[in-house]
């Protein structure tokens, strides 16, 4: 049985392994389990396939069935009337009527029912005409029914099912009418019999397989539609990854990009910084060097003197010898002064500190300088109000205000130009200590002076405030003036910087700290500056800055509450909004800039005052730029008297 | 006549002032170290002492501190070239000391003679 049916799956055609995993009712072919959701989309599928076809097999059929009429008239000439009565006014109107409706959408319902219909009428009218014929024994009309079965089971695309119900429905309609109503000869009957039956079992394997392979065909497709739409899914995918992955990529290329830069630019930083740090090391090496040779060379010194001056007292006064004498004591003499200039910049002097007005002695040694003036060279002096006074020695200030000038005036000697000398107060943060060594956050006096004179290439920049280090020429200078400077800058724990082009000029800028917590020193430093009540909110990321605006505010009379953070700051104001007359923040900070800190806390409260500490307004972005539009900018390092002159001012705006 | 002990490291600073003290009057007595200088002193005190700091064998300081503990009265005057690395601080710290005077190197000769004429004709 089991190779039976084996071998009858092989003969139809329906091994393999996908038929395999193919299920269906082996009676009806209805796909089953899994497959029986497609069963609906198929049979759609099958009546598209097949109208036209079965339209086709309609009129093929039409002119069958109206041909044999010709057949009629040769074959039973005598019973042609009833025959072609059948044939025209019977079966081909139901032919004609069933190719109309094909054109209805309601025939996608009734395909099936009307095709096996078509093939009962059809079928019965042969069976009709084959009784008829038996009368006049006339029993060919039998091949007409097989024409029948081969219309039925393949042309006409019907089912397996209905066309297997049509067939038998057809054979059981002969055996009734050719038993019991024609009477037809045993011998004839089993004749006939032996070809319907056959002619239908063929017609019917021959269904099965068509359906079956259209089944099949279908089932392939939709595995195939399925694996494409998997492929399809993978590749969707695979392409949103990419892209994600391209995207992440560029940003990662982006960040990286900018991180280079930035390592490019600290690198710069830390190499200025080293030679800066060099450059300290060598000059307090020298310094400690110089320190020791002092002591030796001052022994050295005292017996020359002491033996030149006994000797001066004992020569006669007319000996030739007094003059040689004077001279080596003279030289002796200058040796001494030139030690103790040396050591003026490596001793821990001992400084008379009190309260210095550095505007005041900046105007007295312009005065001094102007004196001897060549035409050619013209000093202009800027001195911010509200200076105040700094705890420092006059001489130092005066002695480095006199270096430096003269230095200047110098370099100006033979072409002319002007010294431009720059007076006031700021506030130092920690992106401007980090490129000036040896400099504290805090409050500076920040003397700057720039010549137009010869200026300097970067060797000569770098050393020129080494002792013994000078760019004029023999015998018009020791080479210790700028060192002298720096000894003291240093002392006071401020710091000197040069800028300089090389045919375009130089400038010197000189910061000097303010003693803070001395209160005498800072309200005299302060008092001159406009001042207020309110309540500002103070935002800095730098924990320094926050300290010492604090302590400067609160100075100028104002109420100042700090915050690090910015969420922090945005959470304060959020929960008391009305308390704060004014926002002072840093624009760079993590998190949020200044600008977004500003725009959220002015959704809060429309008429915050507010003002931005910027480092750059060129690097600010356009969309930054056009928020900052509304808000008042302070470019660092900020200048008190500019500061608390703008604080003011947008306080009292209305 | 007054009696001045010079001490110095340095012969030829040693040999110099022992001129300079001796073509202004006074009786004057070398040592060219601490320790040398203070076995002078206790054998034979004198009126005025003139002293280095930075010396080997018992400096100066340490000399000064010991001599001024022992006799106030002893006139003390401190030289120095200064410090090696402490320029002002040696002279500082013999003025705390007690020294009576204090001068730089080189010295200026007749300022020298003359702060110790004064100091020697000052009755303590």
């Amino acid at each position: 049985m089991i190779i039976f049916k084996n071998a009858l799956i092989n003969l139809l055609g329906l091994s393999g392994e996908s038929s395999d995993s193919m299920t269906y009712n082996k009676l009806t072919l209805s796909f089953t389990g899994y497959l029986s959701n497609f069963e609906s989309e198929f049979l759609n599928d099958y009546y598209i396939k097949s109208l036209n076809p079965f339209r086709f097999a309609l009129i093929l059929a039409i002119f069958f069935y109206c041909g044999f009429a010709l057949l009629d008239a040769s074959t039973v000439p005598e019973l042609k009337e009833i025959f072609w009565l059948i044939r025209f006014a019977v079966v081909l109107p139901v032919l004609l009527s069933v190719l109309a409706f094909t054109y209805f959408k309601s025939f996608r319902k009734y395909m099936q029912l009307s095709i096996a219909g078509v093939m009962f009428i059809t079928g019965f009218g042969i069976i009709v005409m084959i009784i008829l014929g038996a009368r006049v024994s006339h029993y060919s009309y039998y091949a007409g029914l097989i024409l029948i079965f081969i219309f039925g089971y393949t042309f006409a695309k019907a089912r397996f099912i209905y066309a297997s119900l049509a067939g038998w429905l057809i054979v059981i309609a002969y055996e009734i009418s050719a038993i019991w109503i024609s009477h037809t000869p045993i011998t004839i009957l089993i004749n006939n019999n032996f070809f319907f039956i056959s002619s239908n079992i063929i017609g019917m394997l021959a269904g099965y397989t068509l359906e079956l392979s259209s089944r099949r065909d279908f089932y392939m497709r939709k595995l195939l539609e399925l694996e494409q739409d998997k492929v399809k899914a993978v590749n969707s995918t695979l392409e949103k990854r990419v892209i994600e992955r391209t995207r992440q990529l560029t940003n990662t290329n982006i960040k990286l990009k900018k991180e280079i830069e930035i390592r490019v630019r600290s690198e710069k930083q830390r190499s200025e910084l080293e030679t800066q740090l060099f450059q300290l090391k060598k000059i307090e090496t020298i310094g400690t060097l110089a320190g020791g040779i002092a002591h030796d060379f001052n022994n050295i010194l005292t017996p020359i003197i002491g033996y030149t001056d006994m000797a001066l007292e004992e020569i006669p006064e007319d000996s030739n010898l007094r003059f040689d004498l004077e001279q080596i004591n003279n030289a002796a003499l200058r040796g001494k002064d030139l030690v103790q200039q040396i050591l003026t910049f490596s001793r821990e002097v001992n400084m008379e500190k009190k309260p210095v007005k550095i505007d005041q002695i900046v105007v007295e040694v312009i005065n001094l300088v102007k004196a001897s003036l060549p035409r050619s060279i013209e000093i202009r002096k800027s001195i911010d109000p509200g200076i105040g006074v700094i705890l420092a020695d006059p001489v130092h200030i005066h002695q480095i205000m006199m270096n430096l000038c003269t230095n200047a005036i110098h370099a100006m000697k033979n072409r002319g130009g002007v010294l431009d000398i720059k007076v006031d107060s700021v506030l130092v943060d920690q992106k401007t200590t980090m490129k000036i060594n040896n400099l504290k956050v805090g409050i500076y006096v920040r003397i700057r002076l720039s010549d137009t004179g010869h200026g300097m290439d970067r060797r000569t920049k770098d050393r020129i405030f080494e002792p013994f280090f000078t760019s004029k020429e023999v015998g018009s200078g020791t080479g210790l003036g700028l060192s002298v400077v720096h000894g003291i800058v240093s002392n006071y724990n401020g710091a000197i910087t040069v800028e300089s082009t090389p045919g375009k000029g130089t400038s010197f800028t000189v910061f000097l700290p303010y003693n803070i917590s001395d209160p005498v020193n800072e309200v005299k430093s302060l008092d001159q500056l406009p001042r207020g009540v309110e309540h500002i909110l103070f935002v800095d990321d730098e924990l320094d800055i926050t300290f010492v605006g604090k302590k400067m505010l609160e100075n100028l009379g104002y109420t100042v509450t700090t915050m690090t953070n910015s969420s922090e700051a945005f959470e304060e104001f959020k929960r008391n909004p009305g308390e704060y007359s004014l926002l002072v923040t840093d624009q760079t900070m993590p998190k949020m800039l200044g600008t977004e800190l500003a725009g959220k806390m002015r959704e809060i409260n429309p008429d915050l005052k507010v003002i931005i500490i910027t480092g750059y307004i060129d690097k600010l972005s356009e969309k930054t730029k056009s928020e900052a539009g509304s808000y008042e900018m302070i470019l660092k390092p900020i200048k008190l008297s500019e500061f608390s002159k703008v604080i003011r001012k947008v306080l009292d705006e209305k | 006549m007054a009696k001045i002990l010079i001490i110095d490291d340095d012969p030829s600073i040693l040999t110099m002032l022992k001129r300079m003290l001796e073509k202004a009057g006074y009786e004057v007595d070398t040592a060219s170290n601490g320790s040398e200088g203070l076995k002078k002193i206790e054998s034979c005190p004198p009126d005025l002492l003139v002293t280095d700091i930075v010396m080997p064998e018992k400096e100066g300081l340490e000399l000064i501190c010991y001599l001024k503990g022992k006799n106030p009265e002893l006139k003390i005057v401190a030289i120095s070239g200064g410090g090696r690395f402490n320029y002002e601080g040696y002279l500082t710290g013999a003025k705390l000391l007690g020294a009576d005077l204090i001068f730089q190197k080189p010295l200026v000769h007749k300022e020298f003679v003359q702060a110790v004429s004064d100091l020697i004709n000052t009755d303590k």
